[in-house]
């Protein structure tokens, strides 16, 4: 064979060089041939992405690289060592682009799933959710609740609550009725908590329905909370360690992973802060030094399942 | 060492070339008097394109990146050069041009094989143990222990890479 594969490593060095960027390098060459007992190189492209992590409270800094693996690969014909095929940098950077969205969408599903009590417990969110904790407080008492008329505004305004609920096993429907469903009145039965129950229905719609409370049900309230707590788990969980964010770099974790780049967003930054690190949500923490920490409890929850460890190389200064 | 090279600190990874040559055209601008202010690091950012902060800075289109700012890249040269020995990183501070190195640096930290991304920082001084560097992450004089950093820049091809005056303009301006 004319061309050898240490022929290829180097060219394909080259082309990163003058094509792709540092994030990229080369991995292992495989030699390979088609029907015709033509033969190729094909060298994969692996794709390293860093993140720089700074902690606010100790000044730490860490250098953090994802080893994303192999995302595309360049061909060769193994006897000229022509380069046949080439991916271009904008498929690449958009496969990077995708390749850290599914990290993201795992973090986030993750967070949802562990941190859906304390979500649940937001006074925005509570606040938004009124109809659906009106719908739950008025069945339970009045054991059958009749609904207004089909075509009335507030019908129309609740019925999205009510498919819900009647969706998540809460309550039971029969034409303009609404009763509690076995499951509901079990939960009243136990604490005879009107707060508690809607607080528990709530924790029940976040971890198993997050997702289409937004597709079906178009109730966005939670996707700034979920997405900013989100963002701020992913650094820590990347760093290992619950590290202390400034509220810039909190600003800009949140608006890099979610493309959130918006006046509207930055200016109620500050109160979705607060939100979170209010005593009951304890989600997130501020610190003496006006920095942000999460809480250890769903951390360490989120790490148990998150086993990041073997994907990431860290380095600490 | 070349004690007036200007640190930089980056907060996003992925731009540590783009860093290296903002330093090293601050530098030069300190040493030399070019027609027009430098770039901030955001304006040489904001000219690079977006994907840059995803696949990193191809090496070879720095020239191409400064010569977009025309008052300066009309004035720079861009060398892309390969040492034999870390002597040769050594030879150029002795030179007062700071060159930028590529070396794998999570290997030099933590030997790991895995890493596959070239990280570039500038190097602005030697002793007989340590080559310190302008490193884009951890900034001013990083000390990097001359053997290790060897064997990592080695995992790299140990390029390096050169931003100079043009000999016209150093001779228009009569400093050599």
């Amino acid at each position: 064979m004319p061309i050898n594969r240490e022929w290829v490593l180097n060219k394909t060095n080259e082309i990163i060089y003058n094509r792709y960027g540092t994030n990229v390098g080369p991995g292992e060459p495989r030699l390979t041939s088609d029907d015709k007992e033509k033969h190729y190189w094909l060298v994969p492209l692996e794709v390293d992405y860093p993140r720089i992590i700074e902690d606010r409270m100790t000044g730490t800094r860490r250098y953090i690289v994802f080893h994303l693996g192999k995302l595309s690969e360049v061909k060769f014909d193994a006897d000229r060592g022509k380069p046949l095929e080439l991916p271009d940098r904008t498929h690449l950077s958009f496969v990077v682009k995708r390749e850290l969205l599914k990290i993201r969408e795992r973090v986030e599903k993750l967070m949802v799933r562990t941190a859906s009590y304390n979500l649940a417990k937001l006074v925005s969110l509570k606040h938004m959710m009124s109809p659906l904790s009106n719908l739950i407080t008025s069945a339970l008492r009045r054991e059958a609740y009749v609904l207004p008329d089909v075509g009335s505004m507030r019908r129309q305004h609740i019925q999205k609550y009510v498919d819900l609920l009647v969706d998540r096993n809460f309550l039971v429907s029969e034409k303009d009725v609404v009763e509690p469903s076995p499951i509901l009145w079990e939960l009243f039965q136990a604490r005879n908590d009107y707060s508690a129950v809607i607080e528990y229905v709530l924790k029940d719609l976040i971890e198993k329905a997050y997702e289409i409370l937004y597709d079906k049900y178009n109730i966005r309230i939670l996707h700034p909370y979920v997405e900013i707590s989100s963002s701020y788990y992913d650094y820590a969980l990347s760093a290992q360690e619950l590290v202390a964010l400034s509220t810039e770099d909190l600003w800009e974790a949140y608006s890099g992973l979610y493309m959130a780049f918006s006046e509207r967003r930055r200016f109620r930054f500050d109160d979705y802060l607060r939100e979170l690190s209010q005593q009951d949500v304890n989600i997130l923490e501020e610190t003496e030094k006006g920095a942000w920490k999460g809480n250890k409890t769903i951390f360490e929850k989120m790490q148990e399942n998150f086993p990041i460890q073997g994907q990431t190389g860290i380095i600490t200064v | 060492m070349i004690p007036d090279v200007p640190p930089l600190k980056i907060r996003e990874a992925g731009l540590c070339l783009t860093a290296s040559a903002h330093m090293v055209v601050h530098y030069l601008h300190g040493s030399f008097r070019f027609p027009s202010p430098p770039p901030s690091f955001d304006y040489l950012c904001e000219i690079l394109p977006s994907s840059d902060i995803l696949l990193g800075t191809p090496p070879n289109k720095i020239r191409d990146y400064l010569k977009r700012i025309e008052e300066i890249g009309g004035n720079l040269k861009v060398r892309h050069l390969k040492g034999q020995d870390i002597s040769t990183l050594e030879f150029r501070v002795r030179q007062r041009t700071p060159p930028i190195a590529l070396f794998d640096l999570m290997y030099y930290h933590t030997r790991s094989p895995l890493s596959r991304s070239s990280h570039a920082t500038v190097i602005v001084g030697y002793t007989d143990e340590v080559l310190y560097a302008n490193n884009p992450v951890y900034g001013a004089d990083y000390p990097y222990e001359k053997k290790r950093f060897k064997e990592a820049w080695e995992r790299r091809g140990m390029k390096y890479i050169l931003i100079t005056p043009k000999e016209s303009l150093v001779r228009y301006l009569g400093i050599i």
